[in-house]
């Protein structure tokens, strides 16, 4: 039966080419863009690169710090002070790793400017994040207490640098500082956030020991936990500690603090969204946002793919008539158009992803995203195909009612 | 004839609804584009009210709490030392950096209204070397050092808006520690001064007179300077050894300001491309959607075309109304988007959404969804009419 439906279907798709044309590019243009957004918005979610441990940390990326009232607010990120009194006095965290945040800094090297991130961290930064070292080694606890200038960089560095050489045991200079380089990563894409960087040394290494008077500031906390399931309690005592227990000192009369341990996503959500004095994410926001942006996106084509499939409903009225005559009930006959219809969103499909490996492809080398890679895996591909499938559902459903409807006499006529 | 139409198009109502609907959804999509398009092309025309070419920003890093005894010394000295390099033409300060989404804005409330604006520091000669255009007043000097008052210059938007038709060189204006402290005298009102870049809203701004002797000054990380046309990259090196050697503790960046300008104005640009892209593809998809449609009912209603012509219409009249129909479907379709969207400006949602950028919009985008519409129903105009009458009642 459906080796039936099937053959019918390419019949079809071949006697009117141009809308056969029209069906697939919408499908595929449509399904290549979301294939795109979910691609990258999964490489940030889940990544592969040294975030891979992401499901079992949290970061504190944010603080507001206020006077009773709010009449007096300062927000932004984090000092090394507020960290140091507050985050590291937190029990339920495994390990917690600390590090500047990654800002831009000019590499001089032979006459030639080279542009970089630079990023200062602790040593557990090793152990939370897994980086892939080509050469070498990341810097240990007992080196960062000392505040030895050694410096791991990244496989790009070592390239624009040194061309041909390692760059093991060469010298590169930051803001007049030497760092002997000990370890050399793979690049690390942007869109990891909280590893990528060029550059990284020890935060001990920093000129003067100013930042540790300050409150406020660029840096950032990673708070690890090999049982993911342990995460929200980290959050809550963080919270609580925040509320009841909370250190402040030289902060301008400001008592209040608001922040929280959020996961990737809760982080965009709350920077995006999150209310200053809050210690939530409004993580349900941003995914209800994505739900409705997607829907609204994929409207357009739907109701597009609708009104070609209802209008072609009188070219195919003999054929229902036929079958309708020899007794096919209207059930069968919506099966086959459903069927019709996955068949041909199912196509569109397979050029949609062929598309979205050559968009991707394109943002990858733009370098918008510095380092990007991105791995196209099985949850991917299951989200496509599950969206093909909602698609083929949404453009077939109607039609194939509306035909299965038609009376048979007038249907063999001709006529609808 | 038009109520003819819109009888024909009652008749076919349940198809019609849907063609309704996406042109209603495409006119929604093309209307936001356009809007777009539209304002940050308005916004792009506006000068920016300074001149960014050679000129570098050498953005300090101050260790600890601001000590203005302590750091001006050390900014004097940098300055100084600038001053001399042979490649340099001026050196000035400006507290908050143009070209990056960092900035200053504070609001007081005076009588009934509130007065917000965005803020920075200057010094003395500052606004002359920026190529700022003054319109009233002068620019402040050293005359006004050591006195009772902080000299401001306003930006032509400012008095607009806050102090229209007054004379408000002279007058007292709030500092935003409150508006007690009528301390801030202008001198001064120029054009403009558009901090965030090209594609920036206009915003009211206030230049502050930066004193490189008081006490009081406030923190100031932010040196920039002139340097001679075609002065390469590498003199940044030199620069860089000439700042550490005098501040050792400060950690200092460098940057022209044609540089911050380049990646904002990618950061500004990137999303409106991206987006276009998109929705071309979507219109595209429409057009060839609605063109199918048509060809499709056209051809389904040949027995009724072949009769109309059998009785005496014309190749061109049924041309005519073929494309009437669709322009009027369109019509409604758009009618249906327009009540949705008239929305926005009446519930305030965006502010940059004014109403003569939604006329302005709504108009082109009405006009391209009907030129659309009609070129996609010209071909299928064509074939209702190829069939000679006597063919055409025939055809099944």
């Amino acid at each position: 039966m459906l080796k039936n439906y099937i053959l019918t279907a390419w019949k079809v798709f071949l006697r009117r080419k141009f809308f056969t044309f029209i069906n697939l590019f919408g499908i595929s243009l449509t399904l290549s863009v979301i294939m795109v957004v979910s691609t990258i918005v999964e490489n940030y979610l889940y990544p592969s690169g040294p975030e891979q441990t992401s499901g079992n940390y949290r970061v504190v990326e944010r603080l507001t710090l206020s006077t009773e009232g709010h009449s007096n607010t300062y927000g932004g990120r984090l000092g090394y002070k507020f960290i140091k009194d507050n985050i590291f006095r937190l029990n339920s965290p495994e390990l917690v790793s600390i590090n500047t945040g990654s800002f831009s800094i000019s590499l001089f090297h032979k006459d030639k400017k080279h542009e970089k991130q630079f990023r200062r961290t602790d040593a557990n930064y090793w152990s939370i994040l897994k980086f892939n070292f080509i050469s070498g080694r990341n810097y240990t606890q007992e080196e960062v207490e000392n505040g030895l200038f050694v410096a791991v960089v990244s496989s790009d560095v070592e390239q624009s640098l040194f061309e041909n050489e390692s760059a093991i045991g060469q010298f590169i200079t930051v803001n007049s500082q030497r760092f002997q380089v000990i370890g050399v990563v793979e690049n690390v894409s942007a869109v990891e956030r909280n590893a990528a960087a060029d550059v990284w040394v020890p935060f001990t290494t920093t000129p003067s020991t100013e930042y540790k008077q300050q409150n406020m500031g660029s840096w950032e906390a990673i708070l690890y936990h090999s049982d993911s399931s342990m995460l929200s309690e980290i959050h809550k005592e963080y919270v609580n500690l925040l509320k009841n227990d909370l250190i402040l000192e030289h902060s301008d009369g400001m008592t209040l603090a608001y922040s929280g341990a959020f996961s990737k996503l809760e982080n965009v959500a709350r920077g995006g969204f999150g209310d200053e004095y809050s210690y939530d994410s409004n993580v349900e926001v941003l995914i209800a946002l994505m739900t409705v942006s997607i829907v609204a996106f994929m409207l357009l084509p739907s109701i597009n793919m609708i009104n070609l499939n209802v209008s072609r409903i009188l070219e195919r009225s003999s054929e229902i008539g036929v079958r309708k005559a020899f007794g096919a009930s209207a059930s069968q006959l919506v099966l086959q158009f459903i069927v019709e219809s996955i068949l041909i969103t199912l196509a569109g499909g397979v050029f949609g992803v062929v598309l979205s490996f050559f968009l991707l492809d394109i943002v990858e080398q733009s370098g918008l995203i510095p380092y990007a890679e991105f791995s196209f895996n099985l949850r991917i591909f299951l989200w496509g195909l599950l969206m093909v499938l909602l698609f083929g559902l949404i453009s077939g459903v109607y039609p194939a009612m509306k035909m299965s409807r038609l009376n048979p006499v007038a249907a063999l006529k001709g006529g609808a | 004839m038009i109520q003819h139409i819109l009888k024909l198009i009652w008749n076919r109502k349940a198809s019609n609804a849907l063609i309704i609907a996406e042109v209603a959804i495409a006119f929604i999509v093309v209307f936001s584009l356009l809007a777009l398009a539209i304002r940050n092309f308005n916004l792009y025309q506006v000068p920016l009210g300074y001149d960014y070419k050679d000129r570098w920003r050498v953005q300090a890093s101050i260790p600890g709490e601001w000590d203005a005894e302590r750091d001006l010394v050390t900014i004097n000295q940098l300055r100084a030392a600038l001053s001399n390099l042979p490649q340099v033409n001026n050196v000035h300060l400006l507290r908050n950096p143009t070209f990056k989404d960092w900035a200053w804005t504070s609001s007081y409330d005076l009588g009934d209204q509130t007065i917000s604006y965005m803020g920075n520091h200057i010094d003395d000669g500052a606004a002359e070397n920026f190529g700022m255009k003054l319109l009233a007043g002068r620019w402040f000097g050293p005359q006004d050092a050591a006195q009772n008052y902080t000299a401001v210059l306003v930006s032509n938007l400012f008095v607009e808006r806050y102090f229209p038709e007054q004379d408000i060189i002279g007058k007292n204006i709030a500092s935003d520690e409150g508006e007690q402290q009528l301390n801030h005298r202008v001198v001064g009102v120029f054009e403009q001064f558009r901090q965030l870049g090209e594609f920036s809203p206009m915003i009211p701004y206030t230049i502050f007179r930066y004193d490189l002797n008081s006490k009081e000054s406030r923190h100031m990380a932010g040196i920039e300077i002139k340097v001679n046309a075609g002065t390469s990259i590498q003199f940044e090196e030199v620069l860089m050894k000439q700042l550490t050697s005098i501040a050792p503790n400060w950690e200092f960046s460098i940057r022209p300001w044609e540089d911050s300008r380049r990646s904002q104005t990618r950061g500004a640009l990137l999303p409106l491309i991206v987006l276009s892209i998109i929705g071309g593809f979507l219109i595209l998809m429409v057009a060839m959607g609605l063109f199918g449609v048509l060809w499709q009912n056209v051809t389904s209603r040949t027995q009724e075309i072949g009769l109309r012509r059998a009785i005496g219409a014309t190749a061109n009249q049924i041309q005519r109304q073929v494309m009437l129909e669709l322009l009027i479907v369109n019509a409604i379709g758009i009618i249906c988007a327009s009540v949705l969207l008239v929305q926005l400006p009446l519930l305030g949602v965006f502010s940059e959404l004014n109403w003569s950028l939604f006329a302005i919009s709504m108009l082109l985008a009405s006009v391209f969804m009907l030129v659309l519409s009609a070129a996609c129903a010209y071909y299928p105009g064509i074939v209702a009419t190829s069939l000679a009458p006597a063919q055409a009642l025939h055809y099944e």
